[in-house]
């Protein structure tokens, strides 16, 4: 029966409103979901690692501006200006991407500045300045491979965070456009008819819950094997 | 004091401007004007008509100087579909969620500072783990999906609250949990953390071997000193409550801020959006001034830095 969540052999998890199989979907959706989630935790990494470090390294008036732009993005209701760029440029998988990817940087920024300025005052920085290696050569030897810890805690954060912005954008329909699989397209479409078939709403979010929990303890995880603490 | 004040209400001023900025070049480049005001069935004449009679032909500093100047005395501009003063839709809208993220906020705090400080005093015992467990599920669970989860079984199957609207208070509370449930768990974290910190510290210690009781000790001198880093962050949690309650309103229905951002995008009418989008940041970035002087005032090292 369409859009009838009873399992046959050859629909294990039924069928959505069009007759399509639910669990070939719920698959494919998780595609979806890891796309967008890596390619805009990447592209805010790149910008925002980009922006903490030089502030965190050159300080003074790089900090200053760096820092006035921190805060100018999060005073920004990102919600809205995302579902405002989406919906006046069309939505699509790029385009979701791109805006997430220019609109989630501010957590990187932050800690790589931190970090950055840690590192900074470290001597191995003062020795490779005094046998005078490049600002360039410090930045990759010296600099990242120290800060790559961090990076790659708040990176598994911020792609569980792009997870959970995708699936909500595309459930108020400003996200992914159909007939793509996203997960949050699954749970609107199949609000309409949740107070008779309930399973339709709820495998979705269970898929999207479950993604994003393991995403997070991932970066938990991370977070506890790369912590100083656990050095001897 | 004083100065410091001064210098982060300037920086604030400036902060807010830079959002309008960007905003308003968003808006107005990414989309035509026009159209959107005349609408889908409009000939090209009447287009150009409309882009001459409202000036959206000249160079878009010029506009945005004209917003700006307007906006500063309080004229946002006309809403498209709505045909009133965008500054009175806000104003109408705005108590609804206002009161709405008030009422999140306190059961953000209400459900996450006590776990913190039980969690706190026993740690690595049941409630520690308990507490830890539901913070970690609250973060991964997506809020639409918990609203929709919610309504059927509150509303449909239970019957014991409303669905949608706004008219009574039985109305607020799903929405509430809702919207609240997410900023709960950085809060118990960061409670849990700085009570861990402050139980340790020498006063605490003084105050115990001085023989005090322990509910004066925890509340009286520890609680009191690990809340100021939660007070910033409870402040930050606030703004980003309207982000949030876009999502929220639109589920619920209820008639506020939020769901008048969702109903103005999807309906192209700039004018509302751009002056939500400052509605919005304006709000936070005045929040966060208060959270910043407020913690100034508190810890006098603050204000040096």
């Amino acid at each position: 029966m369409i859009g009838s969540t009873i399992g046959t052999w050859e629909h294990i998890f039924g069928t959505d409103h069009l007759g399509r199989d639910y669990l070939s979907r719920l698959i494919y959706g998780s595609r979806i979901s890891l796309l967008i989630g890596i390619g805009a935790a990447l592209i805010s990494g790149i910008i925002g690692t980009f922006l903490g470090v030089m502030a965190g390294y050159f300080g003074g008036r790089v900090d200053m501006v760096v820092t006035f732009l921190i805060t100018v993005r999060l005073s920004m209701p990102v919600v809205l200006v995302a579902l405002a760029v989406v919906a006046i440029v069309g939505g699509s998988l790029q385009v979701v991407i791109g805006v997430l990817g220019l609109l989630l940087w501010d957590r990187f920024a932050v800690v790589m500045r931190s970090s950055t300025l840690q590192i900074r005052s470290m001597d191995y920085v003062t020795a490779a300045r005094a046998v005078g290696c490049s600002t360039t050569r410090i930045l990759m030897t010296e600099v990242m491979p120290n800060v790559v810890n961090n990076l790659i805690v708040i990176a598994t954060l911020e792609i569980a965070h792009a997870i959970i912005l995708e699936a909500a954008l595309s459930f108020l329909g400003l996200g992914v456009q159909p007939p793509l699989p996203s997960w949050g397209l699954m749970v609107s479409e199949g609000k309409d008819m949740m107070l008779f078939e309930p399973w339709l709403i709820t495998i979705p979010g269970v898929a999207l819950f479950a993604l994003v929990l393991s995403v997070n303890l991932l970066g938990d995880g991370m977070r506890d094997v790369t912590a100083p603490e656990n050095r001897n | 004091m004083i100065s410091y004040a001064l210098k982060r209400s300037i920086l604030a001023i400036l902060v807010a401007l830079t959002v309008s900025m960007i905003s308003f070049s968003l808006l107005y480049i990414s989309s035509d004007p026009a159209i959107a005001m005349a609408g889908e069935t409009a000939s090209d004449a009447d287009i150009e008509a409309i882009r001459e009679l409202y000036g959206f032909d000249r160079p878009i500093v010029v506009q945005y100087w004209e917003w700006l100047k307007k906006a500063a005395s309080g004229d946002l501009g006309k809403s498209y579909y709505f045909r009133t003063d965008v500054s009175h839709l806000i104003a109408e809208r705005l108590p609804t969620t206002m009161t709405l993220g008030l009422c999140a906020i306190i059961f953000a705090i209400g459900l996450a500072v006590p776990l913190g400080v039980a969690s706190a005093i026993r740690p690595n015992s049941i409630i520690d783990r308990v507490s830890l467990f539901l913070s970690v599920m609250g973060q991964a669970l997506p809020s639409f999906w918990f609203a929709l989860i919610l309504i059927v079984l509150f509303s449909v199957n239970l019957r014991w609250l409303p669905v949608s609207g706004s008219d009574t208070w039985q109305h607020f509370i799903m929405p509430t949990i809702v919207l609240g449930y997410y900023a709960a768990p950085a809060i118990m974290r960061l409670t849990r953390t700085g009570m861990l910190e402050v139980l340790s510290t020498d006063y605490i210690r003084t105050a115990r071997a001085k023989g005090l009781r322990p509910p004066v000790v925890l509340f009286k001198h520890a609680l009191r000193n690990a809340i100021i880093p939660v007070v910033s962050l409870a402040a930050v949690q606030f703004g980003f409550m309207l982000g949030g309650s876009i999502v929220v309103e639109t589920i619920f229905a209820l008639h506020g801020a939020g769901f008048l951002a969702w109903e103005s995008i999807t309906r192209n009418d700039l004018p509302t959006v751009q002056g939500l989008i400052l509605a919005f940041s304006l709000f936070y970035i005045i929040l966060t001034l208060i959270a910043d002087l407020i913690n100034a005032w508190l810890d006098p090292r603050i204000r040096i830095g």
